[in-house]
């Protein structure tokens, strides 16, 4: 293995790692907030299910990451090396922006953007960008939807229930097995990004055959790299997120969970990456939706649509910039 | 009217946006959410003109009282 390919399998893991540090507050910040877990708890379940969702998810998402985006001819170590570089420098430069941007459509935009600055736009696969790009709009309305129908039902099968305490409790509970499913969605269809990246440059390399599928120490190394991110920074982030979310109850938070963590686990069972961030925040505003229209977080709301419409593009530039030096220095 | 129909509405709008972007074997899904977001409108739509007649019925009443 070349130095240039072990550099690109590091780029991608330190990419997981971000992401796992980064998403962690998603999956158990209403566990936080609520009380359920001490932070420390929080993260160390999210972790887990990080981890272990490579027992129940298969690697198509990796596959469409790796095979789908951009035609495998003109994926080089150099090009796979600046679309990370793009998806990277857009994530750094939106977390300081404090722009809810999506990881996953910053790695889709940097290496669409990193293939088309060396060969033109001839080298993307429409009918793979199609399907990501129709569920980036997707995800979180499906998300919304099922957040809003589980809280009426949520409601209507409980609203004649006079002890609220111990209601709560019951769903305190049930957030635990929530907060679970949402983590080992958000591992099985995150970490299968960095899959498809090394996947990618593997093929590039010729270290495997472009049918080849993902060898099993990629699999391990990228639940790892998100599990550990998670483990490792998470819990600061869920400080400040717990408290942002806080003005969900026990029973929401299960609703916005299980409708987000049902969503990623279609999105990753047909091959589809989509952004975990937007798809909970779809299913939190859902969960507002059904209470009352003060409690739609409509600044949010508006900043993902922000977020939608400039993370391709901006990362794509910056992977394009990266692409032309690189090539430039080589 | 309450935002949240304006809310499903637009979220109806966006996703018969992409409806031409979506690959064949995922319309389906597409059409389903364009059809749930618009029956929430209507669903909310109502909500909302019920409680506002509510609330005129009981301004009436307190005006003139029995």
């Amino acid at each position: 293995m070349s130095f240039a390919v072990l550099a690109v399998i590091v780029l991608a893991l330190a990419f997981d790692f971000t992401n796992g540090f980064h998403d962690a507050a998603n999956s158990i910040a209403t566990v936080v907030s609520t009380r359920v877990l001490s932070p420390k708890w929080a993260v160390i379940w999210a972790a887990f299910f990080n981890f272990v969702a490579f027992l129940v998810f298969h690697t198509e998402v990796a596959n469409t990451i790796a095979k789908d985006v951009v035609v495998q001819e003109v994926l080089s170590e150099g090009v796979i090396f600046a679309g990370l570089i793009g998806a990277i420098g857009w994530n750094l430069a939106t977390f300081y922006l404090g722009l809810p941007t999506s990881s996953s459509h910053a790695l889709v935009g940097g290496i669409a953007g990193a293939a088309v600055a060396v060969e033109g736009t001839d080298v993307l696969i429409g009918e793979g960008l199609r399907k990501i790009g129709a569920f980036i709009v997707l995800s979180p309305l499906i998300g919304l939807a099922l957040g809003l129908i589980l809280t009426i039902v949520l409601q209507w099968l409980f609203h004649r229930v006079k002890r609220v305490d111990r209601l709560n409790k019951q769903f305190r509970k049930g957030q635990l097995v929530s907060a679970a499913a949402f983590s080992l969605g958000h591992g099985g269809n995150d970490a299968q990004k960095t899959m498809g990246i090394i996947l990618a440059v593997l093929i590039a390399s010729g270290e495997v055959t472009p049918d080849a599928d993902v060898p099993l120490w990629v699999v391990l190394s990228a639940h790892t790299a998100i599990g550990l991110g998670t483990l490792m920074g998470g819990w600061r982030i869920v400080k400040t997120m717990g408290f942002k979310i806080t003005k969900l109850q026990p029973a929401g938070g299960v609703a916005a969970e299980t409708g987000a963590a049902a969503t990623l686990f279609f999105a990753s069972s047909q091959g589809i990456p989509v952004s975990t961030t937007h798809t909970i925040t779809g299913a939190i505003i859902g969960v507002g939706a059904a209470r009352r229209a003060s409690a739609v977080r409509w600044g949010v709301a508006s900043r993902v649509v922000w977020a939608w419409i400039i993370t391709i593009p901006g990362a794509a530039i910056i992977a394009a910039v990266s692409s032309i030096v690189i090539r430039a220095l080589a | 009217m309450d935002r949240r129909v304006w809310l499903f509405l637009a979220a109806a709008a966006l996703a018969l946006a992409v409806l031409p972007l979506t690959p064949g074997e995922y319309r389906w899904l597409n059409l389903i959410v364009v059809g749930l977001y618009v029956l929430f409108a209507g669903l909310f739509a109502l909500n909302s003109l019920s409680e506002r007649d509510a609330g005129r019925l009981r301004q009436q009443q307190r005006a003139n009282p029995p």
